[in-house]
């Protein structure tokens, strides 16, 4: 008797690759992805997108929990409350893209009947890291300008910082902690502190979105207060999300001295930092006869060039308030170039040096009255590497599925043709 | 002042003093058609742009009537008689102000409205609508206020509270003295030029050359004669002599400010490069006090004027006749008539509604060809029978595209009569490649019903169609790019729902059972058609965030309109990987198939009812019920099909299993 010999088992390796290629993970992930998608919709009715995309489509893991109304009727009692929990976007298009990489490409068989999928693959592949790029290393955000103004900075839309300022003579220093460092002011305190400071900041209660409130006996203050000299006693009220007046952040910071431990309180609230804004009022305290300041604002961040707006132009179409166009002529000076002018309107942005600047927006003088001129231009700023990436990924996808499916079609025609007249010939 | 009684009476709701429950007989002076074509292309400039009248006069009748059309009962057997075009509809609201102050104009679809304003009714809900005329909102109701004076004002308090959170009621509410602030400042608008001002006053009179009445395109030339009395008499305004001095400055003032949201008349002096911006009647008038406006302004608001004030018919119709030709000889000066008249014969014309007839016809002729399926004459009939309809609609869109120099996508209802042609064409090509009288079957059906769509949305959206895009939006090249590719992966997604509900349809009765070839060719159509659609959308979503990423620097935003479309191409790509890793075969790729026309449908549709991201429109509820039903018929259809699938499927597996123990 001869033994049979064992089918030969596939290596840990194999089972692991044959597992993370497997299509019908596939399809799992991409059904994942779609209800995650649905829910991130269906939240920003009541999130900020912002707040939506980081907790829907940034995150690890994610609870969606929404009402959903049933035939189309908002009332409550009549809507359909769902609690599910998902993997949160990060989570799955991480797996979509091992899956993609290692089942879509690697193990996919190489034939020319399968290049159009390959191809389309790739370009999915692309756009994932595009995506991924984008998130962990690109930058946002916006620099106004009135006409004859120039800048070096631009300022995030939704990043903020708290500056710790120095006074020396008629200068000033600076020393930046960013928000991601105050993470946890959230639920607890956090302690800024360095041997060359002579103080301890304790920053606790920080809030996404509020408004400063005077604290009183009629008004019970639901978080931490701040006392001035003078015994006014500020803190900060919680605003839910509104789409029409999207809020500040805001926290308590308390400065302990290194000597004496004598204590100095706020609330800071990081108001924007716009032209209309009047200039800004850091807190300041006095210690040793130096004066120091904290100012929490939204993060600044330096341009690789100096940008000033020579002109804008907003155009109504006739006889209505509505903007037919917007424009900025500016002048973008590098260091030891020569400076150059740059038209930038919509859809039409300027691209130089990683960074993209879009017309996003004006606004009115506070001294027009919030209606006629002069106005001041908001250019968006995008600092992403991966900025053009999307735009390759969407001709690599078209050139890929067109391949795949009119080879396809055409192989269906020739097979019927050839049926028809094989019916024919019999 | 007969102008200012007229405007205090139908205007003023608070001085009304009638039985609301008393119907006035109608009666009215029909127009001569000519007359009323030759108003239809008078160019106006409107909401950004120069138009035709009857674009104005449409989109109103739209917004504040419901309909295309004005039935009027005028012989009073309680039928209607006399059906008004919206232009002649806006002509009478113009010319005979107290008359059009009869129409029934407002619909109510709950009564509870009714009740809310203080209006009398039978009682009960209605299951059809009913109709107030302005006239009622300004007569006594149940109230202490009149009905116009309660509308406006729950109105007032109704807006304070999110589109979300108000009750079909309050928004009724809210829509309806919306509506009756349209009409009320429309029809008001030219009342000034319908009679002419009395002069009182010896000294008033003698400063104005000694006349005691003045029309008001005379009255606006003693600009400073107004002026210099207004200062003189400052201190003594009730002095006897000048009688109304200070009356009529009023009056002109509530005249120059007028022009809000009103249509502008009078094109102005020039070249449009110099001045591109119309006058209204309020501007006209402000710039005659001022003594600069152009005679050619002045001669055709003397005509205006005329037409208006006049007491003949006919006078009437030649002044107005007189006027549009006057405006148009300065129109075409200016290079702004030809479009006009190219809209005029669109809106005539009406090829997508007309193409709604064929596609009817069609699909008899298609019926046909399945009750004679030996007929290949009968076949090819149905295909020209389905082509011809096609062309209409194609040339219907192109149309627009000339008269915008648009891609053929620019507004939602755009999307409807684009989709609409995509999918017949689609319908047709695949009709040629199977011939199974399937595809052709779906085209006229789909070609039909969503022009029907299209109309409705068009009258309940009572907007411009052709309105400028705001600045984002203005570029040709994503226009054409993006919208078009996305759209086009919509029409093929809905084709492919529709493939996929016939096949589970026809497994769930049986139809041709016998016939497997059919059926394998509908599956397979529906995943040739499911891969046409996932090319189109693929590209056009990833190519809708390139554009994003050009005007609002982010290539991806989660943006509620962009998930839309993620979504489709999610369902899709799973559908066609389950299918590829042998998860579903015909029954589930059919059955998830057909489900994706309601992922197609929150795309295209519903995201934009959301009231949230860069892309949200707001609509009407009725917009959203229309969307609401059809998910629950076509989820409703496929659970049925699915469930008498599964049950013959386990009744034949029974039959089959018993069949050997009875042998």
């Amino acid at each position: 008797m001869t033994a049979v010999p064992a089918p030969a088992e596939r290596s840990t390796v194999a089972s692991v690759l044959a597992a993370v290629s497997s299509m019908r993970i596939t399809v799992v992930l991409l059904l994942l992805l779609g209800v995650l998608t649905f829910a991130g919709t269906l939240a920003q009715e009541h999130l900020s997108p912002i707040d939506a995309q980081r907790e829907y489509f940034e995150s690890g893991f994610v609870v969606w929990d929404t009402k959903v109304p049933l035939f189309g009727i908002r009332n409550a009692s009549d809507a359909l409350t769902v609690k599910v929990p998902l993997p949160g976007g990060y989570t799955i298009l991480l797996l979509l893209f091992v899956n993609l990489v290692v089942g879509g490409v690697v193990r996919h068989r190489w034939t020319k009947r399968n290049l159009g999928i390959l191809v389309t693959h790739l370009g999915i592949g692309l756009l994932l890291v595009a995506g991924f790029v984008k998130m962990h290393w690109s930058h946002q955000g916006h620099v106004s300008l009135f006409e004859g103004a120039s800048s070096r900075t631009m300022v995030s839309f939704h990043e903020y910082e708290l500056a710790l300022l120095r006074r020396e003579g008629d200068d000033i220093v600076e020393r930046v902690v960013p928000a991601t460092a105050l993470e946890g002011a959230r639920h607890g305190t956090v302690k800024i502190t360095d041997a060359s400071l002579p103080f301890t900041v304790e920053v606790s209660g920080w809030l996404d979105s509020c408004q400063p409130r005077l604290a009183g006996p009629m008004m019970k203050p639901p978080g931490p207060v701040a006392t001035d000299a003078d015994g006014t006693s500020v803190f900060l009220e919680s605003l839910p999300y509104d789409k029409d007046a999207p809020g500040f952040a805001g926290c308590r910071v308390n400065v302990v001295e290194r000597v004496g431990l004598a204590e100095h309180s706020a609330v800071l609230f990081g108001l924007g930092s716009g032209p209309r804004q009047n200039p800004r009022q850091p807190y300041t305290f006095t210690i040793d006869g130096v004066q120091w300041g904290l100012d929490l604002r939204h993060e600044l961040r330096d341009l690789p060039f100096e940008v000033k707006l020579d002109k804008f132009e907003k155009t109504d179409h006739p006889g209505t308030a509505n903007p037919r166009d917007f424009s900025s002529w500016v002048t973008v000076r590098e260091q030891g170039g020569e400076p150059r002018q740059v038209h930038i309107y919509m859809n039409h942005p300027l691209r130089s040096h990683d960074h993209v600047f879009f017309q996003a927006s004006w606004g009115p003088s506070p001294q027009s009255g919030m209606q006629g001129p002069p106005f001041f231009s908001v250019l968006e700023v995008a600092n992403n590497p991966s900025d053009a990436w999307p735009k390759y990924a969407s001709y690599v996808v078209l050139l890929g599925l067109l391949w795949h499916f009119v080879a396809k079609l055409f192989r269906f025609l020739k097979s019927s043709t050839n049926r028809a007249s094989g019916e024919a010939v019999s | 002042m007969k102008w200012l009684v007229a405007m205090a009476s139908l205007a003023g709701f608070l001085g009304a003093q009638d039985d609301g429950n008393v119907a006035r007989r109608i009666v009215r002076q029909p127009w001569n058609p000519a007359v009323v074509a030759a108003m239809e292309s008078l160019p106006i400039q409107d909401g950004g742009r120069v138009k035709p009248l009857a674009a104005l006069a449409a989109a109103t009748l739209h917004l504040v009537h419901g309909r295309r059309d004005m039935k009027l009962d005028t012989d009073g057997d309680g039928r209607a008689d006399v059906t008004l075009t919206p232009t002649e509809w806006l002509l009478d609201a113009w010319c005979f102000p107290e008359q059009a102050a009869d129409y029934p104009l407002f619909r109510i679809e709950n009564v509870e409205v009714l009740d809310a304003i203080g209006i009398v009714h039978e009682g009960g809900q209605r299951f059809d609508f009913e109709y107030l005329t302005y006239r009622q909102l300004g007569q006594k109701g149940r109230l202490a206020e009149v009905p116009g004076a309660a509308l406006l004002r729950l109105a007032s308090q109704y807006r304070k509270k999110s589109a979300q959170e108000r009750t079909p009621v309050e928004a009724h509410l809210v829509d309806t003295a919306e509506q009756v602030q349209t009409y009320d400042a429309l029809h008001r608008y030219l009342v000034p030029l319908s009679s002419a001002f009395q002069i009182e006053g010896d000294e008033f009179q003698k400063r104005l050359g000694g006349k005691k009445e003045m029309w008001l395109s005379e009255l606006m030339q003693y600009g400073d004669a107004l002026r210099t009395a207004l200062k003189e008499y400052e201190q003594k305004s009730t002095a006897p002599e000048i009688g109304n001095l200070f009356g009529i400055a009023s009056d002109l003032s509530d005249v120059v400010q007028s022009d809000h949201a009103m249509p502008a008349l009078f094109p102005p002096d020039g070249t449009r490069a110099e001045h591109e911006e119309w006058s209204g009647l309020g501007a006209l008038v402000s710039s005659g006090l001022g003594n600069h406006a152009s005679s050619t302004q002045i001669a055709m608001l003397e005509q205006l004027q005329a037409a208006i004030g006049a007491t003949d018919q006919t006078a009437r119709e030649r002044a107005f006749v007189k006027f549009r030709d006057m405006v148009v000889a300065r129109a075409t000066e200016r290079g702004e008539f030809a479009k006009v008249a190219q809209e005029a014969g669109y809106l005539r014309a009406n090829w997508a509604y007309q193409s709604l007839h064929y596609f009817l016809l069609a699909l008899v002729v298609v019926a046909a060809g399945w009750a004679m399926p030996r007929v290949r004459a009968v076949w090819w009939a149905g295909i020209v029978a389905t082509v011809l309809p096609l062309g209409m609609l194609v040339w219907d869109i192109v149309l627009r595209c000339i008269i915008r120099s648009r891609p053929p996508i620019v507004n939602l209802y755009d999307t409807f009569l684009f989709i609409a042609a995509v999918l017949v064409a689609t319908a047709v090509v695949l009709e040629l490649i199977s011939k199974r009288r399937v595809a052709i079957a779906l085209a006229p059906i789909a070609g039909a019903l969503l022009i029907t769509l299209a109309r409705a949305f068009e009258v309940e959206d009572g907007k411009d169609q052709m309105a400028p895009l705001q600045a984002v939006l203005d570029t040709n090249y994503y226009l054409a790019t993006h919208v078009t590719s996305i759209n086009t992966g919509y029409s093929a997604g809905m084709l492919a729902s529709l493939l996929g509900t016939v096949w589970l349809l026809m497994q769930a009765t049986g139809f041709r059972r016998g016939d497997v070839a059919l059926h394998k060719a509908i599956v397979r159509a529906t995943y040739g058609v499911t891969a046409f659609s996932l090319t189109f959308n693929v590209f056009g979503t990833i190519y809708g965030g390139v554009w994003a990423n050009d005007s609002w620097g982010r290539f991806w935003g989660w943006d509620p309109k962009e998930n839309g479309a993620l979504l489709i191409c999610l369902a899709q790509v799973a559908l066609m990987h389950a299918r590829m890793c042998g998860w579903v075969r015909d029954f589930g790729y059919c059955t998830f198939a057909a489900l994706t026309g309601i992922v197609v449908t929150f795309s295209w549709f519903h995201v934009n009812l959301l009231g949230i991201g860069l892309h949200s429109y707001g609509f009407a509820s009725s917009t959203k019920v229309a969307l609401f039903t059809y998910y629950w018929i076509e989820a409703g259809v496929v659970a049925l099909c699915v469930a008498a699938i599964l049950l013959r499927h386990f009744v034949g597996a029974g039959r089959k299993a018993a069949a050997p123990a009875s042998a």
